[in-house]
């Protein structure tokens, strides 16, 4: 995902003259053909977040259209004002594409989980927050990023996720996807846990329960209507998440059903506790011990329906 | 006492000694009477005609010492004398009083420091529309120590971008011009700033802009020496000098005050010029409230060549105003009484 992310990139500048690319001390795979073709346009910088959401402001600010790079917890909670004021508030173009959302950099300790990127980035006015799926949906979603009018902040996963997406189904920032529909409960994913609902989805058909799959990309703006249309009539609604329990998909989710009016039975977040990560391992293992594997989940859903 | 007069060269070569001019102020003790030259015709007039002599009503004792011995610190690295306000300085400062008068709160001490520095810009240095502030090829000037704005506010009105009367309803319900200025708002004002330690890297973006596309436009950001304790000023430093950012200009407002105290006991940044040398960045001094010297030195940026340029101004928060001066009772002030409007007037107008 993140090589379809940088690779992007390149076709990005040539149609556009105003994409520029700014990464933080990153790596330059997949970077060599924007290197080759416009080296006026890349900016290799040292690792100072903040300078770099301020530069990227300055230069959106003469008409570019910047494209930042790094470890996602340091594009967000590092330079969280800049963000705030630099991005927010100026409403400027410019892309936060942040490497490593979630769980990925789990062997690294909490120093490297973005386990609460998505809150914070929900928190900044004007500010969009898109995870794509797998990578497919991330080759979808770059080319509209050229056109989006404020800033935004991609979550890239950890990679080689199973492509999930379809192709037949359109993609629009802002807009909600259905991958699957269904009649006794609604699921509802962001970002990498599209997989994880969509094998929700088929454990409990296989028990007679009938799962819509309503997966988000965008969580801000949220797909309100989209959410409420796939809502009413279900008994339960379910959120599963690769993030704390605190301001991600599921608090988005609640805000919408309860000020909809939604009555029905069951809701329930599937996340990260609102706790700093104790394990090490791989993101499958934490992932696993906190409930977020598909048998648990289904589990879950079962006792409560 | 009389006039008294304060030479403060000693040994030593003096930094930009031909521009320097000989000055006398109004020391403490008893009224008396300073006179003032009227020294700066603007654009073929006298743009702000004042009086040439005033009676000074005399400030508490402790405040003329304190500025005193500020005067005589603030200016002492630089072998510097004091420089006397000219009528435009004193009109502006009279603009600034009105509006803490009309709005009862603002960085009074702040916006008076960097006075000199705002006016030789707009009067001199940059390229500018103010009928088409967006104007491509204008040179861009950051206010990163947003604090200081109603110099800017001032200045901005009088060159056109919008009308003076906005001057009457600073930061009330409803106004365009707030406490801290913003670009979504305000005609001319590039970005908005507020929290300090974000301009300079908006500026060094804007630079690099500039030659991606080719223009030749040039960039200046004004921080100010609290400021400079962020982080992130010297993360911007370090970034502009790596990239040799000619058309990048800092004007440093060196009160060597912040609000707790003097930048000696809060926290101390010498040797400042060193700092800047040591980043990478051409370095100039000069004393911030001469608009003459302001203006000869900003004709010379880029101070090196493949370097960006840093202009450190020695300036006196609160300069114009006895009571004011380097005193950080002053650095915000809210709730004025009309008492202390009438003083702060009197002050003025007995400036030198």
């Amino acid at each position: 995902m993140r090589r379809t992310c940088l690779a992007s990139l390149t076709d990005l500048a040539r149609q556009d003259p105003r994409v520029v690319f700014i990464g933080s001390d990153t790596s330059r795979a997949n970077l060599g053909e924007f290197i080759r073709q416009f080296p006026d346009r890349f900016f290799m910088e040292g690792v100072y977040e903040a300078n770099l959401i301020g530069m990227a402001a300055g230069m959106a600010l003469s008409g570019k259209i910047p494209y930042i790079n790094t470890i996602a917890t340091f594009l967000s909670r590092r330079c969280y004002e800049q963000v705030v004021i630099d991005l927010g508030l100026h409403n400027l173009p410019v892309r936060l594409l942040a490497s490593g959302g979630g769980t990925v950099y789990a062997p690294l300790g909490p120093t490297h989980l973005a386990t609460d990127d998505l809150a914070l980035m929900r928190a900044v006015p004007n500010m969009a927050v898109v995870a794509p799926c797998d990578a497919e949906e991330m080759a979808r979603l770059m080319p509209l990023t050229l056109s989006w009018p404020g800033p935004m902040y991609i979550r890239i996963a950890k990679g080689g996720e199973p492509i999930v997406s379809r192709p037949d189904l359109p993609f629009r920032i802002g807009a909600g996807i259905v991958l699957e529909e269904g009649r006794d409960v609604l699921l509802v994913s962001t970002g990498i846990t599209a997989q994880v609902i969509l094998q929700v989805h088929k454990d409990l058909a296989a028990q007679g329960v009938s799962a819509a799959v309503l997966h988000l990309p965008t969580l801000k703006p949220l797909d309100r209507e989209l959410l409420q249309v796939q809502a009413r009539g279900k008994t339960g609604v379910f959120t599963v998440e690769e993030h704390s329990l605190v301001g991600g998909l599921g608090s988005a989710v609640a805000e919408v059903l309860l000020e909809s009016g939604w009555r029905g039975k069951s809701f329930r977040r599937f996340a990260l506790p609102d706790a700093f990560a104790e394990d090490l391992g791989s993101q499958g293992e934490i992932m696993r011990k906190h409930g977020l594997s598909s048998e648990s989940i289904c589990g879950a859903i079962r006792k409560m329906l | 006492m009389a006039q008294a007069e304060i030479n403060l060269s000693s040994s030593g070569p003096e930094v930009g000694s031909d521009s320097f001019k000989s000055a006398s102020f109004c020391g403490s003790g008893s009224p008396e009477v300073c006179r003032r030259e009227k020294r700066t015709v603007f654009q073929g007039q006298d743009y702000f005609p004042c009086e040439a002599s005033f009676e000074i009503s005399p400030p508490s004792i402790g405040a003329r010492i304190l500025a005193t011995l500020f005067r005589l610190w603030g200016l002492h690295s630089l072998n510097m004398k004091l420089t006397p306000l000219d009528s435009k300085a004193i009109a502006q400062r009279r603009q600034i009083l009105h509006i803490m008068e009309k709005s009862q709160r603002g960085h009074f001490g702040a916006a008076l420091s960097v006075m000199e520095i705002v006016r030789v810009l707009y009067d001199k240095i940059l390229r500018y529309d103010s009928r088409k502030p967006l104007w491509p090829d204008r040179d861009r000037f950051i206010f990163s120590k947003g604090h200081g704005c109603l110099a800017l506010y001032v200045v901005l009105a009088e060159k056109g971008f919008f009308p003076v009367a906005e001057l009457d309803r600073v930061c009330h319900f409803g106004a365009m011009l707030g406490g801290h200025p913003e670009s979504r708002k305000i005609p001319g004002v590039e970005a908005s700033t507020g929290s300090l330690g974000h301009g300079l890297s908006i500026g060094l973006g804007m630079a690099l802009a500039a030659r991606i596309d080719h223009q030749s436009h040039r960039v200046f950001v004004l921080i100010g020496d609290g400021e400079s304790n962020e982080g992130s000023v010297w993360e911007a430093a370090l970034c502009a000098g790596k990239h040799h950012l000619e058309n990048l200009v800092v004007l440093l407002d060196y009160n060597r005050m912040q609000s707790y105290g003097t930048t000696k006991e809060v926290q101390d940044l010498e040797p400042l010029a060193d700092k800047w040398r040591s980043f990478n960045f051409g370095v100039e001094e000069v004393d911030g409230h001469d608009p003459a010297q302001l203006e000869s030195i900003l004709q010379r940026v880029p101070f090196a060549p493949g370097k960006p340029s840093v202009l450190i101004c020695h300036t006196i928060k609160g300069r114009g105003f006895a009571c004011a001066e380097g005193n950080p009772d002053w650095h915000h002030k809210a709730k004025i009484s009309p008492e202390e409007v009438e003083r702060l007037r009197k002050e003025l107008e007995n400036t030198r």
